[in-house]
């Protein structure tokens, strides 16, 4: 081999001038590239107007105009101002990054990207260099030098594009040495954008349909009835069992509220069928509400007024109805908001009674305040107690791993209940690589209001580090089913594992749970809830046909 | 004299590196960097799957290897970049980029006239990996647009079909057999 004072050596080095090779810029000077499969499209005039929203209008990512109003920048500079004398922790954030690098490489869109901002310390610096431009001594008279820049239209198009890249999953700031919650950074990269009308559809119509109706699909009291009495019948089908359907069931001892993606979409609707076995079998004294409709708050992702708006029917149906406490259904961000921000945001909740198992007499001290508790902790609890019978054996043919939803597992640390719950109805439970799973979970690519379909290719993106995740325990233990506590899990995973793990099937715990459950009454289980064969149950018949003859 | 292919398996490491690193030059500095130090598979599957892939798909192509083994790293590697911010060119340019790094390599060794024969043979070999790069991006884009469709259809065909069952097309009943 040539060694560097041969001349050789040179020749080999010049052979590296490559062209492909991306020239070094600044990220201020990388204009933004948006094109077809990675962005979301824009809200529409007709929802931005339900919910009395300003700068209606309709218009296309791909305009190079984007309707903004003629006063743009001074809205933005005073929402900026605004919210920074309002909110001490987005001062903070703003002011104490010191660019360590220790998030850098823990965002699952950079993971799965490789573009630079997506690393959270850049998509902060996005609003945090007009923040030092506008709001630091040293940036006004400094500027560029001090890592400030002018806010032009160029920056709001790159705040929308990056920004609806961020699922608010907070997996960075478990890395962050100062705790700087990038969620919340986007959160008011948001709120701001929203002061200038620009929303993403797949946010405000479901915003604007819960506003109206009480849930994000804007699923009307009829048609509520009718989806739920359909599952009936499928249980019905698959169990022999039929269940009642309580609806709006004033003096009700506990209102039961989940996320109304549960009600359509597979395999969500196994999930929610499992609910209402559940619920059945233990002859608890429960109601669903044709209003408080949804658990699910995509307020979260708009403002926080949005947030409180749509937050607010949980608690006056729970007056409304009289019940005594209120239990959530297996939804991700729901718990974030229930968790975080329902008590301050629209408590106290003194009407209500702190959560008691009706079955175990366990009282939930823990939601002494909210009055909400998850159905995990609510089934976990029945499990320890021996309240339920099972046989886990009914799940042998599924080898299931576990994802951590970001929500419940980095909001409210709902660790061990799942996996409780989970090893308790199956026998093969198979957990997934330690940096992958519980605080550091990686997100589904498709939360906080990014799960819908125009933008798949960046949702694959995202998607990726849990693909890869899931892929491997396919590979090394065979495993064929992954459950998720999340309703946009339920929905996003399945396409992220068609795409990294196909193979791979995404179930609720619940839908694991009823399965493993046998009901009084029920009829030989031959089919499980998606009224698929039991494959060992099959078998057996075959077997046994012979002998008979 | 020494083969191309003694050439190539004595500066196999080398060579493996550069084109590792000329396939990490797709994306912008910082990220190729941040790829090029993070060895844990979990937190760098980028970094990962074409570390392992070039080294793979290099000495599969030296030892005559079955094509499945360089089907089953291009996979790995164009799946990834097939739903990454690339022009279909740019998420398969990496295999091209193999030639150069043999050249790079091999200095004054690969304009040896003895070799020119035996480098055009492995050029081929390169050419027909590329082609399989190419059809593995198609694949790739293909099922992304599967899944965008299936995805829209599991939102609404249960529903449906409930409804369907609910109000049947009396036209569509059993024939009366009176």
């Amino acid at each position: 081999m040539a060694k560097p004072d041969e001349p050789e050596f040179y020749e080999k080095e010049d052979l590296l001038k490559v062209d492909w090779k991306p020239p070094t810029k600044g990220w201020m000077d990388v204009p933004v590239d948006i094109r077809p499969g990675t962005y979301i499209y824009p809200g529409k005039a007709k929802n931005l107007k339900i919910l009395d929203l300003p700068n209606a209008r309709d218009w296309a990512v791909t305009d190079q105009d984007w309707k903004l109003p003629a006063d743009w920048k001074t809205t933005i500079l005073d929402g900026m101002a605004d919210r920074l004398s309002k909110y001490r922790s987005f001062k903070l954030f703003m002011d104490v990054c010191v660019r360590c690098g220790a998030c850098a490489d823990k965002c699952h869109f950079f993971i799965g990207s490789g573009d630079p901002k997506n690393m959270p310390v850049l998509r902060a610096e996005l609003l945090r260099s007009i923040y030092r431009k506008d709001f630091t001594a040293l940036g006004k008279v400094f500027g560029k030098l001090a890592g400030g820049r002018e806010l032009t239209e160029d920056v709001i198009k790159e705040w929308f594009y990056y920004f609806y890249q961020c699922t608010e999953c907070r997996r960075c700031s478990v890395f962050c040495p100062y705790g700087i919650d990038t969620a919340e950074i986007t959160m008011m990269g948001r709120e701001l954008l929203g002061l200038l009308g620009l929303y993403v559809n797949w946010v405000i119509e479901p915003v604007a349909n819960c506003f109206m109706v009480g849930n994000h699909l804007g699923i009307q009291p009829h048609g509520l009835k009718d989806t739920l009495e359909f599952m009936a019948d499928d249980i019905e089908e698959a169990t022999g069992i039929r269940v009642d359907i309580p609806i709006n069931k004033k003096g009700a001892e506990i209102l039961f509220v989940t996320p109304s993606g549960d009600f359509v979409a597979e395999p969500g609707i196994f999930t929610c069928m499992s609910y209402m076995l559940l619920f059945h079998e233990l002859g608890l004294d429960y109601t669903w509400s044709t209003y408080a409709s949804d658990g699910g708050n995509f307020g979260l992702f708009t403002s926080h007024e949005t947030l409180k708006r749509l937050n607010a029917k949980i608690y006056t149906e729970a007056k409304r109805l009289g019940v005594k406490w209120i239990l959530g259904g297996e939804c991700g961000h729901m718990w974030r908001v229930i968790h975080q921000y329902m008590d301050t945001m629209t408590g106290p909740a003194d009407f209500l009674e702190v959560p008691k198992s009706p079955m175990t007499g366990t009282v939930f001290e823990h939601a002494r305040s909210t009055k909400m508790i998850h159905l995990m902790e609510f089934t976990a609890d029945l499990i320890r107690n021996n309240k339920l019978k099972l046989d886990p054996s009914r799940n042998d043919h599924i080898t299931v791993t576990f994802h951590d939803s970001c929500n419940p597992a980095r909001a409210m640390g709902i660790f061990e209940e799942p996996r409780y719950v989970i090893r308790s109805v199956c026998n093969n439970f198979v957990e997934m690589p330690e940096n992958t799973i519980r605080e550091q979970t990686f997100c589904c690519g498709g939360g906080a209001g990014l799960g819908t379909d125009e933008n798949m290719e960046m949702r694959l993106r995202g998607g990726m580090p849990r693909g890869n995740a899931v892929r491997y325990v396919q590979e090394q233990h065979g495993v064929n089913q992954m459950a998720a506590m999340c309703a946009i899990d339920r929905a996003t995973l399945t396409t992220v594992a068609d795409y990294w793990a196909p193979g791979v099937k995404v179930t609720g715990i619940s839908e694991l749970v009823a399965n493993a459950m046998i009901f009084t009454g029920e009829k030989k289980r031959t089919e499980n809830l998606r009224l698929e064969p039991i494959p060992g149950v099959a078998e057996d018949d075959e077997v046994e046909a012979p002998s008979d003859e | 004299m020494t083969t191309l292919g003694e050439l190539l398996r004595d500066n196999r490491d080398m060579i493996v590196q550069r084109w590792f690193y000329d396939g990490l030059a797709t994306y912008p500095e910082d990220s190729a960097s941040a790829f090029k130090r993070q060895k844990d598979p979990f937190a760098n599957p980028i970094g990962h799957s074409l570390r392992l892939g070039t080294k793979a798909i290099f000495d599969a192509l030296l030892d005559g290897a079955d094509s499945d083994t360089i089907q089953h790293h291009l996979n790995e590697i164009v799946k990834i970049r097939a739903v990454q911010q690339m022009t279909a060119s740019e998420a398969i340019r990496f295999v091209f980029s193999l030639k150069q790094a043999v050249r790079a390599e091999l200095g004054h060794a690969a304009r040896d006239p003895q070799m020119v024969d035996e480098l055009e043979a492995f050029d081929g070999k390169v050419d027909r990996v590329a082609l399989a790069a190419f059809d593995t991006y198609v694949q790739c884009r293909e099922q992304v647009s599967e899944l965008r469709v299936s995805e829209v259809k599991r939102q609404v065909s249960w529903i449906i079909d409930r409804v369907n069952r609910r109000d049947a097309n009396p036209e569509m009943a059993p024939a009366d057999p009176a």
